[in-house]
């Protein structure tokens, strides 16, 4: 694809001996909102790191923007704009500050930058605390403002590093709806994050990445519809006692039927056609608390390719 | 590669900017400290010990330690901002971190951390050097030469390199910000004494004197002293290599080992 915004062909990365991102090949085109999920440690800053031009990449060839992230790494930055994972704004100035310090890096000038920061605070809606010093903001005030920091060049692509973790709904929406104004623009946006119903919502396709590998990707619905169907239902109890047995039981049941699921702590996920068999089943075990039928979801698909073990 | 590690002079002077307009926003404070320091130095050690000593390599004890303090506050100006300052950036405000998601890169970013230390350097420079006339033409006695006076902030650029440089080393090393005191004290505030500082490197046995010439700070005060006195610079020929040589290699090896910490 000549015109992708992003595109890696074996791409990989080592810190030392480990392995952080593992032969990945990926085409991102023009114009999409692509979602980069997995695990805690699955990957995603990583790439994104190697995609900004800061981290270099060990092997293979990754391409922003057509540019070789090796030799233009400084064009690729000045086109694109990044949210990173963690809190990094300057404490040492105000919020309009920030926006002013931030724009000079792209070279530009005083007047168009404090220009552009009154538009950008306008649009996040933090133009009452333009004086306010960053300490004095709240955790949504603050990733708004890194939202705002990343649009400073007008970029072509941007990418969020879980922009909305730990924001209350408002602030979340807010950050939704800068996303979806700047991908209407025709630009974009690359974007990680552990919530599955925002990269549902926002997402017009997604790759799913764990230990370092693409495990899946396409589509949301498509993904949902191809790899768990249409329906799960979830059999619920406690997972200690009399009752992890009878979940020990179900999974012993789902495994000799062949049935998909997944084991989340105190339940079991059922997907498929043979959903309702399995319920019949067990619908009288007393030591199920409940049982609950429900649309399969983009979480379904992240639970069954990844496993239920914690990641650290 | 190339180019990751590349320097742009206009990035170094963004980044530059924003280290000065920290500083810009404080100011008030910030002018305080050199202003003030040379000050008490002065009266406490300069004409108080000074009251008892007839005078110290040639001089009175007062017009000895002006140029002292002179190059210890070019050394602690760059040498500061290099290690502790340079690593709360990096560490906890993750200064450079953001900007390593524009243009500049991670080279431009610590080329301007040298250059923002060795700023202070000369903005120590500069203002002590006109605490220590003022306080010269309060007492009637010039403490500094005005040649020399005029000559300090300039030589405060390859002195507060050296020392700069030094620091980047030890940011590039260090676990945590409390290990600066490791060699602040092994280090660092012995050169502060031994360094012909407060007297004269002939009253030391002679190995202490090699010793002695091994250290930066001697040679940044026998420049500040040569300078202070008015002497002829054909003196410094040794001491203005030592400089030259450690800040090219200095510098080098800060840039070089922070960049193998911060691009991973
Ligand atoms: N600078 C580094 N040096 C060594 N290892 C690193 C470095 N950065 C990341 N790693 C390792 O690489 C792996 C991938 O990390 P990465 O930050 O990319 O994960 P992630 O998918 O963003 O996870 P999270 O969802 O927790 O943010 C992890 O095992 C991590 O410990
Ligand atoms: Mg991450």
């Amino acid at each position: 694809m000549k015109n992708g915004a992003i595109s890696a062909k074996s791409l990989t990365k080592n810190y030392g001996e480990f392995c952080a991102v593992n032969n990945v090949s990926l085409e991102i085109p023009k114009g999409i909102c692509f979602g980069l999920l997995g695990p805690n440690g699955a990957g995603k800053t990583t790439m994104i790191q190697m995609i900004q031009a800061s981290s270099p990449i060990t092997n293979g060839k990754l391409e922003v923007l057509g540019m070789d992230t090796i030799s233009d790494s400084r064009e690729i930055r000045k086109k694109i704009g990044v949210i990173p994972q963690e809190d990094n704004l300057d404490p040492d100035f105000s919020v309009r500050y920030n926006l002013l310090v931030y724009a000079r890096y792209f070279g530009i000038g005083l007047d168009e930058a404090k220009e552009k920061a009154e538009e950008l605070l306008k649009k996040v809606e933090l133009t009452d605390k333009a004086d306010q010093e960053i300490n004095n903001l709240s955790g949504g005030m603050k990733r708004r403002l890194i939202v705002a920091r990343g649009m400073i060049n007008e970029p072509e692509l941007l990418i969020l590093d879980e922009p909305t973790t730990g924001l209350d709904p408002q602030a979340r929406h807010s950050v939704w709806d800068q996303i979806r104004i700047f991908k209407n623009e025709g630009k974009t946006v690359l974007l990680t994050t552990h919530y599955m119903d925002e990269a549902e919502i926002l997402c017009d396709e997604l790759a799913i990445m764990d230990s370092g590998r693409i495990l899946i990707q396409g589509n949301p619905k498509e993904l949902i519809k191809k790899t768990i169907g249409d329906n799960a239902a979830e059999l619920v109890a406690l997972s200690f006692g009399k009752d992890e047995e009878t979940l020990n039981l179900v999974e012993k049941k789902c495994k000799l039927m062949k049935v998909s699921f997944s084991r989340v702590t105190d339940r079991i996920i059922l997907y498929g056609k043979e959903i309702e068999n399995i319920i019949s089943e067990f619908k009288d075990e007393g030591n199920l608390t409940d049982i609950i039928r429900r649309r399969a979801t983009l979480e379904d698909v992240f639970l069954n390719l990844t496993g239920r073990q914690l990641r650290d | 590669m190339q180019e990751v590690q590349g320097i742009s002079p206009q990035m170094v002077y963004a980044v530059w900017r924003r280290h000065a307009d920290v500083w810009v926003r404080t100011w008030r404070t910030n002018l305080l400290p050199p202003l003030v320091e040379p000050i008490l130095y002065l009266l406490g050690f300069g004409f108080g010990v000074g009251a008892y000593i007839n005078e110290m390599g040639g001089v009175s004890y007062v017009e000895y330690i002006a140029p002292s303090i002179l190059a210890i506050s070019m050394m602690f100006g760059a040498f500061f901002e290099a290690t502790y300052s340079a690593f709360v950036r990096m560490y906890y405000q993750k200064t450079w971190q953001a900007i390593a998601a524009t243009p500049a890169s991670a080279s431009d970013v610590l080329v301007a951390e040298l250059l923002w230390a060795t700023t202070k350097s000369v903005t120590n420079a500069t203002l002590m050097t006109t605490a220590i006339l003022s306080v010269g033409y309060i007492v009637n006695q010039p403490l500094i030469s005005m040649q020399g006076a005029i000559l300090m902030p300039i030589v405060a650029i390859p002195i507060g390199l050296m020392f700069a440089g030094m620091g980047l080393i030890l940011t590039s090393y260090t676990p945590s910000i409390d290990w600066f005191n490791i060699p602040f004290f092994l280090f660092v505030n012995p050169m502060f004494i031994l360094a012909g500082t407060f007297f004269p490197l002939s009253e030391f046995p002679p190995v202490a004197q090699n010793i002695a010439m091994c250290l930066p700070l001697t040679h940044a005060a026998i420049v500040t002293r040569t300078l202070a006195y008015g002497d002829g610079i054909e003196n410094l020929i040794f001491s203005i290599t030592y400089i030259t040589i450690m800040t090219v290699v200095m510098t080098y090896l800060g840039v070089k080992l922070c960049l193998r910490r911060i691009v991973t």
